[in-house]
């Protein structure tokens, strides 16, 4: 009993945090990663990701994307990412398709001429009730997810996958909401492709 | 190989038609479609027509969210005659969004008559004042002479640049307000009208000076505070009309005859 006090619970404590420590460590280093071209957040944009729930059913990306001066007025966005994969349908061995895929994201667009809150001195409360630099975006995707062949296997790419993902962010929302008989539901989904690798 | 030939095109085809719907911003200030400079082409337009004795225009605004209302809007000003021109007057936009200043202008390009924007303090949220830069005009403060009568548009959005005593630019409608030879009559267009709040209260007296100076001004017309409304904050002589937002259905039509001055409200 009390070797047991002494030694094994405190050595059991220890291998058990331990363990958990490392486990931790592991649960910090990202996943997957990815490259995305339009979509809402970036002319290109790169991120890290991490799978959420089993079979890599959610995952959670964290980007940063620019827009170029030339496609638009150069811009940086950051976001985080969401993406539920309720359906994967396995084509061949080294083939699964995720074909509907809901997700929700928060991009953040840093710079003077964007607003989080409102100043207090020059605006009455709730005069814009929305922020000019945070959108909330509603998403659904498809993705192909293909097995690396072994040659690759050193490159500690398991996977890669292609996706396209539309988007629609609150403001559109509203819009939409707002002028559902002549605006067409479609106008305001936004369309991105990404490439994805899954270590 | 035939068929292979087939996917690839097919392939190819809804790639190019997808590439309309990539957005790589909802703050993006232009996209390759984005027209420009439209108040200049359009202010071409109506300048090089010979136009008559009645020089007879719409004053439109707030047409934010009104997308539903605005086909409704064209076919009526469509259908009324002898509108030589439009004025879409301030908060093109809700949110100062690309896409909005574009589903918008899909809607006034469908005008016959030539129209001109003018900026709003919603068009100031975001990235709205580079994207009415680009598609409307690089100078927020302009004017334009038709048949003997100066139209002056400008900036009186005060709040949006925290009341600093720039905006409105009285240095420019002083000068804008000069009287001048063949000039007739004027028109003070602008979004906040000098009554409202979001109006710079130190530069409220001196702005009425420089139209009632003048002593030709017809009208200042403005919209912003979503209700048809005239007032004479000045002196009796000098009206200060509001335009109805386009989103409750309502417009008003002004006419100059024989330097005249007359306008009554369109409900469509």
């Amino acid at each position: 009993m009390l070797t047991f006090r002494k030694v094994l619970f405190p050595l059991a404590l220890g291998i058990f945090l331990m363990h958990k420590q490392a486990n931790a460590q592991n649960f910090l280093l990202p996943k997957t990663a990815m490259i995305q071209r339009a979509g809402s957040i970036g002319y290109n944009s790169f991120g890290i990701g991490y799978n959420l729930f089993r079979n890599q059913k959610g995952s959670l990306d964290l980007t940063w994307g620019y827009v170029p001066k030339s496609k638009g007025g150069r811009q940086d966005i950051f976001a985080a990412k969401f993406a539920y994969r309720p359906f994967q349908i396995k084509l061949k061995d080294w083939a699964v398709l995720s074909p509907a895929n809901p997700g929700a994201f928060v991009s953040h667009h840093p710079g003077g001429k964007f607003h989080t809150t409102l100043d207090k001195e020059q605006y009455p409360a709730g005069y814009y009730w929305w922020s000019s630099a945070v959108r909330f975006h509603f998403s659904a995707g498809t993705e192909l997810k293909l097995k690396m062949p072994k040659s690759l296997a050193i490159t500690g790419v398991e996977q890669m996958a292609l996706y396209g993902e539309f988007n629609t962010n609150e403001l559109y929302f509203v819009s939409w909401f707002k002028n559902s008989d002549k605006l067409p539901l479609a106008d305001i989904f936004k369309l991105g492709f990404g490439v994805k690798a899954y270590f | 190989m035939k068929s292979f030939l087939k996917v690839f095109f097919l392939a190819i085809a809804i790639f190019h038609s997808s590439c309309r719907k990539m957005e790589y911003s909802p703050n993006q200030k232009f996209d390759k479609n984005t027209p420009q400079n439209i108040n200049e082409s359009n202010l071409k337009r109506l300048l090089s027509t010979a136009g008559d004795d009645t020089i007879r225009f719409v004053l439109s605004g707030d047409s934010q969210n009104a997308y539903d209302d605005l086909g409704s809007f064209v076919d009526k000003v469509n259908k009324t005659q002898g509108i030589d021109f439009v004025i879409l007057n301030g908060d093109i936009s809700d949110f100062g969004l690309l896409q909005e200043f574009k589903w918008i202008e899909s809607y006034y390009s469908k005008l016959k008559a030539p129209y001109v924007a003018v900026i709003g303090n919603h068009d100031h949220s975001a990235n709205g004042i580079y994207v009415y830069q680009r598609m409307y005009s690089n100078q927020l403060d302009f004017s334009f002479i038709y048949n003997g009568v100066k139209f002056v548009c400008h900036n009186t959005n005060s709040r949006e640049y925290n009341f600093n005593g720039t905006v409105p630019n009285l240095n420019y409608l002083s000068n804008q307000f000069k009287p001048e030879a063949g000039v007739n009559g004027y028109f003070a267009i602008a979004h906040v009208p000098p009554t409202s709040g979001d109006f710079d209260k130190k530069l409220f007296e001196d702005y009425g000076k420089i139209l009632t100076d003048n002593g030709k001004v017809f009208a200042v017309l403005n919209a912003h505070v979503d209700k048809e409304s005239i007032r004479f904050p000045y002196t009796p002589d000098l009206p200060v009309i509001t335009t109805n937002s386009l989103y409750n259905r309502h417009f008003l039509v002004v006419e100059v005859i024989n330097n005249n001055f007359r306008y009554y409200n369109v409900d469509f």
